[in-house]
């Protein structure tokens, strides 16, 4: 199993508690592909972030790739991140001051990767998503679906094991939202598990798996 | 699993001057702070250095243009220190016909007992009582062998000498004790009964401080009155590199058969009243460059804190691609680092220039320690350092996941 999560509970004290996750139970076999679906405000980002390690349970436990994460100090649980695990955001994030090229490379700097193989990887990865012809340029001048697809290309050069997206199509149209959601089903297939937050059920049902979060509380759907 | 990352140097030194070069005017802004106070620092060292070089170079020039020569002191059987020799009265004339001697005079202490040097005629006690000046006794060229600046009248020469007239010259400070400050009227002042009268005013000399708070009176005169004075030492002065020469000619001069009773020795220059002045100013500048070196830490810390909050998306983003905290906090240090650092460099070039600007307009030999320099360029880095430390250690603080909602990145 990549992930294991044993009756993983989030509070978050503010004022009110509030219980963001519920005793939540979930496994993801590598080469999975789930979607996860629910009302806003009812846990889903507070789960991906559990999953990709940068957010830690309040109660439960998460077991990545075997090993329990909550005895894991900062820098264990940053080179974990850094080698294993993908992000893809809602808005992207890529720096503006720098071409596409570079923003993908910007994962090798914290993924230990030799420097002799950095170009070559990212350019790779840019070919994988179809990118090529737009290593040189500037986020600004790329379309969203475009800007996304070097998000991606940054998410997985560094060969990660899982791969995290939080509504990856939430800031696209039609057009390019299929295309990503391509890209993720190709990626799927080459064996990379993927997990996926959407509210768009049409884009939930690519998945292989799907589980819904009301309350904090996880139901799987049956297929 | 994967080790833990460390942070590889060359990657760390990338991303932080990727940092620092995204926003060039706010750089600039930011290192202004520490130019100022990096230029005002090295300016006033640089001054102090360049001025003290120049004392020195006074300092050597009087010194090789001036010899003095005093009779050997040997202890008698009284146990106190005794002159073994005294000079011939004509001293100053056989020494200042030697080759390489310009002038030359004897001067001698008179002592006054209890008489004193009063401005007036009578004793008068409702007048506060000042010290009198001291009585010196002088003769042949007194102003050409000291490097004495006659401000008001005039020396006096060899016909004063002759006569033995009752005239006499004050020391600058001397004068302004016994209240005269203008000689045009021939003012008089007694000396013990006798009244003499003051025909100059000296208010430099290059040796022999102690004329400047002084009257003095010629030789004969004062033997004529005082009786007996020895003389105590014999100033001369010499031309450029004749000085071994003359110091090796003189005593034989004096005493062809015990020259080794009068000991030569280099003239010390009279102390340097601009000295001070200087380091009033020298006081000033550093306590601005001091300030403005805090300011300029204040602005780097401020715009480092500033940076921090607007770039929370990076600092998320880098989180999320591995980064530890102590990456993002080592990130920022080494920002504001190169930031001070750079505020240094360009300050103490800026100092450089200064002290080299203004000592041409002087004409002045600028004098800077190479050292103290780089140091203060160093100086500037360190002082980016401490001023990033709080905002490096806020970045490394902010939690990643709030770090990601805070800006959508583009
Ligand atoms: N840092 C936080 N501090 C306090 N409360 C938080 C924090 N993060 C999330 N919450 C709360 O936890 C609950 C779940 O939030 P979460 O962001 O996981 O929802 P979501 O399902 O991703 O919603 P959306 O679809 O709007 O993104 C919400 O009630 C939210 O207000
Ligand atoms: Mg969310």
């Amino acid at each position: 199993m990549i992930v294991e999560l044993r009756q993983v509970g989030r509070e978050f004290r503010r004022g009110t508690t509030v219980r963001a996750l519920n005793e939540v139970d979930l496994d993801l076999a590598a080469g999975d592909y789930l979607a996860i679906t629910g009302p806003s405000g009812a846990g889903k980002s507070t789960m991906l972030n559990i999953l990709g390690l940068l957010d830690r349970p309040t109660s439960g436990e998460y077991l990545f790739d075997g090993v329990a994460t909550s005895g894991l100090d900062d820098r264990r649980r940053s080179a974990l991140r850094g080698a294993s695990i993908g992000f893809v955001f809602q808005s992207f994030h890529l720096l503006p001051g720098r071409t596409v090229l570079q923003n993908v490379m910007l994962a090798f700097v914290y993924g230990r990767v030799p420097r002799a193989e950095r170009i070559d990887r990212a350019t790779e990865a840019l070919d994988r998503v179809g990118l090529t012809h737009r290593t040189d340029f500037h986020p600004g001048t790329l379309s969203g679906g475009e800007r996304q697809r070097v998000a991606i290309a940054r998410a997985v050069c560094t060969g990660p094991r899982l791969l995290l997206a939080d509504e990856p199509t939430g800031n696209l149209d039609q057009a390019n939202a299929e295309s990503v959601m391509q890209l993720f089903d190709e990626l799927n297939a080459d064996g990379l598990t993927l997990v996926v937050i959407t509210h768009d059920i049409a884009i939930a049902e690519r998945a292989r798996r799907r589980v819904g979060i009301s309350d904090g509380r996880l139901t799987e759907f049956a297929r | 699993m994967s080790l833990p990352a460390h942070f590889d140097l060359r990657d760390l030194i990338v991303e932080s001057l990727d940092g620092i070069g995204g926003r060039p005017a706010r750089l600039m802004l930011t290192v202004l702070g520490t130019v100022v106070g990096v230029a005002a620092l090295v300016l006033t060292i640089g001054l102090g250095q360049t001025a003290g070089g120049q004392v020195a170079s006074h300092f050597d020039t009087v010194a090789a243009t001036h010899l003095e020569i005093a009779p050997q002191r040997s202890r008698g059987a009284d146990g106190a220190d005794h002159p073994a020799s005294s000079f011939p009265p004509d001293a100053a004339a056989r020494v200042a016909e030697l080759a390489g001697a310009e002038a030359a005079t004897l001067i001698g202490e008179v002592a006054l007992g209890t008489a004193s040097i009063t401005a007036v005629p009578v004793h008068d006690p409702s007048q506060p009582e000042v010290t009198s000046p001291s009585l010196l006794a002088a003769d042949g060229d007194l102003v050409g062998a000291v490097g004495a600046h006659v401000s008001q009248g005039r020396a006096f020469d060899s016909g004063h000498e002759a006569r033995a007239d009752r005239v006499v010259l004050l020391g600058a400070e001397a004068a302004q004790r016994l209240g005269i400050h203008s000689v045009t009227t021939q003012p008089s002042v007694f000396i013990g009964t006798h009244a003499y009268t003051v025909i100059g005013i000296l208010d430099r000399t290059a040796t022999q401080s102690r004329l400047l708070s002084a009257a003095i009176v010629p030789l004969t005169t004062a033997r004529q009155d005082f009786g007996s004075v020895t003389a105590d030492v014999l100033a001369v002065r010499i031309s450029m590199g004749a000085s071994s020469l003359v110091a090796h000619q003189a005593p034989i001069a004096l005493d062809s058969s015990h020259p080794d009773t009068f000991v030569v020795a280099a003239a010390s220059a009279a102390g340097d009243v601009p000295g001070e002045v200087q380091d009033d100013l020298a006081l000033v500048f550093l306590a601005i460059g001091v300030i403005t070196l805090l300011a300029g830490g204040f602005g780097i810390a401020n715009v480092t804190l500033l940076s921090v909050s607007e770039r929370q998306g990076e600092i998320g983003l880098r989180r999320a691609l591995g980064a530890t905290r102590r990456q993002i906090a080592a990130q920022f240090v080494l920002e504001s680092l190169v930031v001070g650092l750079l505020g240094g460099i360009i300050g103490a070039a800026v100092g450089v220039f200064a002290v080299v600007a203004v000592a041409a307009s002087r004409g002045w030999t600028p004098v800077l320690d190479l050292a103290l320099t780089l140091g203060s360029a160093v100086l500037g880095g360190a002082i980016g350092l401490v001023a990033g430390a709080y905002p490096a250690a806020r970045a490394a603080l902010i939690e990643p996941t709030e770090a990601l909602r805070a800006t959508p990145g583009s």
